[in-house]
């Protein structure tokens, strides 16, 4: 038998350039590869805490969130998983950081010096009565959904047709009560409210991309090994922990074969309304949960005849890694900026503007 | 020296609810001896899983047998390497004036022995390769350096040495289902057992790798005085690398005998539902020999059977009906961005049964997955009943024209009762009232599960659920059937019985699309065939065309039967002799000649 023969085209071999981690997958020679997962947790919780300084209300970083923005792209850009990234995320990190920002512009106690913009939103009054574009907001939902059994459309449709229409004179309203509630609330739109909104995105945007490079470039073999060095724990935990992320693996496979399996039952075929999914959702547990108690006693049985039983400790092999003279450095480090940040009140944006004023004087 | 010494073993597995289970083993008696390459055979459910179980001891010591009821669970003992494995002292354990048992012995221990499940996924217990191989290793508290010696000299025994470098970096996911069960034997090689058990180790794999996989374990045992037990289905596995061979039927050992006695007791081994060789149902079929001279072997059929008269009619394959299905050049990826396809063809006509072949990873079940409209393909063309599957809306109407039957069954049962099981995707596609209750009824009636109407497809045996997937997609009345490994890990009653209704759809006027590495399926049902290599299509036309090049079914690692074997054979000597393709075609020309 030759070992050409065996080879399958596709397979894993030598020079295997990804591997697998917790979401997707990362370029092995990644230079998170080789750091400790303890490095890389503290590391991640580090900038967060230091993010979290920078982007306070009242002394904004934004300089120091661009450089920690630039940093986590070019870590996720050099484990290979920038691409995927953007490619599967985008849709929900976008938007989130859209608001964030609209949010932020709009809820700012403080107004600064320039305001750009300013409009009441709210006279501090609550008005009970009726208008035109009330009736056609309701009127249009109801009417679609009793055409179409759906809901989305209608809604988007009467919000763009009650906007249009209360900002024409056709508006007409009556009023039948009205009573003071609440202060009267501004829209204002600021250089100071722009600027503090644009360092919070910044932040968060930079804590999201953190904590989606930890998840990209740990894997749950090196979360085991940790495990296992943590003192007097029992190795029965890290074991119930390994089984428990490779169920999670076979349980995800399961999932997806199961869901197809639906599909292929036309379980798409009708247009349905969210309550009918979620039944179809509901029809899956059946093969789901018969998989997984076979399964288990499967997985069990494999246990046993390996020559496992309850109070085994197995010798420990190459999953526990060393702590380099790298993990040590950027550990300390992260401890360091921790401090400076959030004990010493260090300002990256406002340090480099004293530096270039000095340097004009 | 006897290995394993099983005496008069009884066993029943615990009922935790409602009424005692009947007796899964009802008085095994079996002796393997040292260095001996030992294979079990016989029909679903007889209890070969379980032997192997009670050897290792996993049953009775793993199975919570209440301790009051002992004497009613298990009788009998199992002796491995002299130690006792399960004994039961009868008379211990008196409660109430009534002896009740007590369970002796312990479980045999790696690296005593090790055994091989049959689903390669549910074995693989870490998240990487190495580790996998090391586990057991680590359990025996080896040092660092014996283990990391032992892990690449197990991988290399099963042919995956080429893997050691990044074998910390491989996930379980990045191997094919064969890789994954070459894995699984070589995590107990690397304990260096006495005693090794493979439960039909190879299901998942195809012709080739199948045999490879059993080539080196049986040069393992050569080299090291391992002991094997192997059950498996396949006769021409067994009899090529068996020393002894056990029929298990209904909780008993039935027959234990050298390969060339046990297959000659054709009759015996037919009535209990074992597989038995394609030449001796021919020539036992077409009355050419008696039952004591079967032949197992194509040299000792082609003694036999060669007085043969006249051309098997030719399949009629009408190319000038409609394209059902009309793939060309069609690529697919993954999300990973792992490429599938790599420009595959395939034409479906009316009418048609088409066997899609091609070794594990070729990318058979992608491109099935297209046809139903489950995946997006990437580029190409592909046409479904004339209509362009890229297309959205068509890929979500795909499901009511092209049924598919996935490969395991299990995936598929989303109801707790047989009706409402094959009522759900009636329902799903808007099929309202009496329909549904005929429809049900008569799809019912076809797959001959009628009298289950009102019971949990979860405790159907497994060739009833299998029944009952297919029943589910008829009932939806697809105009094209697409089945998946219909054939994988069954037994010879469970194939027959799925055979002879794949024929009757195919009857019946109905076009279907078998993936399969079986290449008897392929003989018997299919006209054409699609072969797929990595990605592409290696070859497209009739199933006669490629039966009758060697070259051919080389190129694409696939493995004729014996019926096809033994006509080529002969027509080598005589080029005027018939290709004829299966048991039907053999025993008719055979006994159109009396």
């Amino acid at each position: 038998m030759s070992e050409a023969t065996l080879v399958d085209s596709r397979a894993p071999g030598r020079g295997q350039k990804w591997v697998r981690t917790f979401l997707f997958s990362m370029r092995v020679d990644s230079p998170l590869a080789g750091l400790h997962a303890v490095t890389k947790f503290v590391l991640v919780m580090g900038v967060s805490l230091v993010l979290m300084g920078m982007i306070s209300t009242a002394r904004p970083d934004p300089l120091g969130c661009v450089v920690l923005v630039a940093l986590a792209l070019v870590l996720l850009w050099l484990s290979g998983v920038i691409r995927w990234l953007f490619r599967s995320y985008l849709v929900v990190i976008f938007p989130m950081l859209f608001s964030l920002f609209l949010s932020w512009i709009v809820f700012n106690p403080n107004p600064g010096t320039r305001i750009l913009f300013s409009r009441q939103t709210y006279s501090g009054r609550i008005n009970i009565g009726v208008s035109v574009a009330m009736i056609v907001f309701v009127g249009i939902i109801v009417g679609y959904y009793l055409f179409t059994k759906q809901l989305y459309w209608g809604i988007v449709g009467a919000v763009l047709a009650a906007l249009v229409i209360s900002q024409t004179p056709l508006n007409l309203s009556w009023t039948f009560a009205s009573f003071p509630f609440h202060q009267p609330l501004t829209l204002i739109i600021s250089d100071r409210t722009v600027y503090v909104a644009a360092t919070k995105v910044l932040g968060y945007g930079a804590m999201v991309l953190m904590t989606f490079l930890l998840v990209l470039t740990t894997r749950d073999v090196e979360v085991v090994g940790a495990l296992r060095k943590v003192p007097r724990m029992p190795y029965v935990i890290c074991l119930f922990s390994s089984l428990m992320l490779r169920s999670l693996n076979i349980a995800m496979i399961d999932f997806s074969t199961v869901r197809q399996a639906q599909v292929a039952r036309g379980v798409n075929v009708q247009k349905k309304n969210i309550f009918a999914r979620i039944r179809d959702m509901a029809y899956l547990t059946v093969p789901l949960i018969a998989n997984m108690m076979r399964r288990s006693t499967e997985i069990s049985d494999a246990l046993s005849a390996r020559g496992y039983e309850m109070g085994s400790k197995p010798a420990i092999y190459r999953e526990v890694k060393p702590f380099h003279a790298v993990d040590y450095v950027l550990t300390i480090s992260s401890v360091v900026l921790v401090v400076a940040v959030l004990g010493g009140g260090f300002n990256l944006t406002e340090a480099v503007l004293g530096l270039i004023a000095g340097l004009k004087a | 020296m006897s290995v394993v010494k099983i005496e008069n073993l009884f066993w029943r597995y615990p009922a935790f609810v409602g009424k005692m289970n009947p007796w899964a083993l009802q008085g095994v008696n079996l002796q393997i001896e040292k260095g001996e390459f030992f294979g079990i055979t016989g029909p679903s459910g007889a209890g070969k899983t379980t032997i192997c179980k009670s050897i290792m001891g996993l049953i009775p010591h793993s199975m919570r047998v209440p301790a009051n009821y002992i004497n009613e669970h298990v009788q009998g003992s199992v002796e491995v390497m002299d130690r006792l494995v399960c004994g039961v002292d009868t008379e211990a354990n008196v409660v109430e004036e009534v002896a009740r048992g007590k369970l002796l012995g312990e479980p045999v221990r790696p690296p005593l022995a090790g055994m091989v499940f049959q689903d390669p996924e549910n074995q693989f217990l870490t998240m990487s390769l190495l580790y996998e191989v090391a586990f057991g290793l680590q359990l025996l508290g080896l040092a660092r350096d014996e283990i990391d010696e032992r892990v690449r000299e197990a991988l290399h025994m099963v042919g995956l040495g080429h893997l050691w470098e990044d074998a910390e970096n491989i996930h379980p996911a990045d191997l094919s289902g064969g890789q994954k069960q070459r894995v699984a034997i070589a995590s107990f090689l690397a304990m260096r057992p006495d005693l090794l058990i493979l439960d039909e180790p190879t299901s998942d794999l195809d012709p080739i790798g199948k045999s490879e996989v059993i080539a080196t374990v049986r040069r393992l045992k050569e080299e090291h005085d391992l002991t094997v037990i192997l059950v498996e289905q396949d006769p021409e596995i067994l009899f090529d690398f068996c020393d002894r061979i056990a029929l298990v039927c209904n909780g008993q050992v039935d027959l234990v005998a050298e390969p060339e006695r046990f297959y000659s007791e054709f009759e015996f081994l037919n009535e209990r539902g074992a597989y038995t060789f394609e030449v001796s149902r021919i020539a036992y079929g077409a009355k050419v020999c008696g039952e004591d001279e079967v032949p197992k072997s194509i040299e000792e059929a082609r003694a036999v059977l060669t007085k043969v008269s006249g051309e098997p009619t030719d399949d009629l394959v009408s190319s000038d009906s409609e394209k059902v299905i009309e793939v060309d050049d069609l690529w697919y990826q993954y999300e990973d961005g792992t490429v599938a396809l790599f420009g595959a063809d395939l034409v479906l006509r009316r009418g048609e049964t088409m066997g899609l072949l091609g070794n594990n990873g070729s990318g058979k079940t992608t491109l099935a997955k297209i046809l139903t409209g489950l995946y997006t393909p990437w580029k190409g063309k592909c046409l479904a009943l004339g209509e362009d599957v890229f297309q959205r809306r068509v890929r979500r109407e795909l499901p009511m024209k092209i049924g598919y039957v996935f490969q395991n069954p299990d995936h598929q049962i989303f109801t707790r009762r047989v009706f409402d099981e094959v009522a759900y995707g009636l329902n799903c596609i808007g099929v309202k009232g009496e329909e549904v209750e005929a429809r049900v009824r008569e799809a019912l009636e076809r797959v001959d599960l009628a009298d289950l109407a009102d019971e949990d497809p979860l405790f159907l045996g497994k060739g009833q659920k299998q029944r009952l997937a297919v029943a589910a997609v008829l009932a939806m009345r697809p105009e094209v059937i697409i089945v998946d490994e219909p054939t994988t890990g069954q037994d010879y009653r469970m194939v027959s019985s799925i055979m002879a209704l794949l024929g009757e759809l195919h009857n019946a006027g109905g076009t279907v699309l078998i993936i399969t590495h079986d290449m008897t399926l392929v003989a018997n049902y299919c006209q054409t065939v699609t072969v797929l290599r990595d990605g592409r299509t290696v070859f497209a036309g009739t199933s006669r065309e490629l039966f009758s090049s060697p070259e051919l079914l080389a190129a694409a690692q696939l493995r004729a039967p014996q019926a096809i074997t033994l006509s080529c054979e002969l027509r080598k000597e005589r080029p005027e002799f018939p290709l004829l393709l299966n048991e039907r075609e053999w025993v008719e020309a055979l006994t159109r000649r009396s």
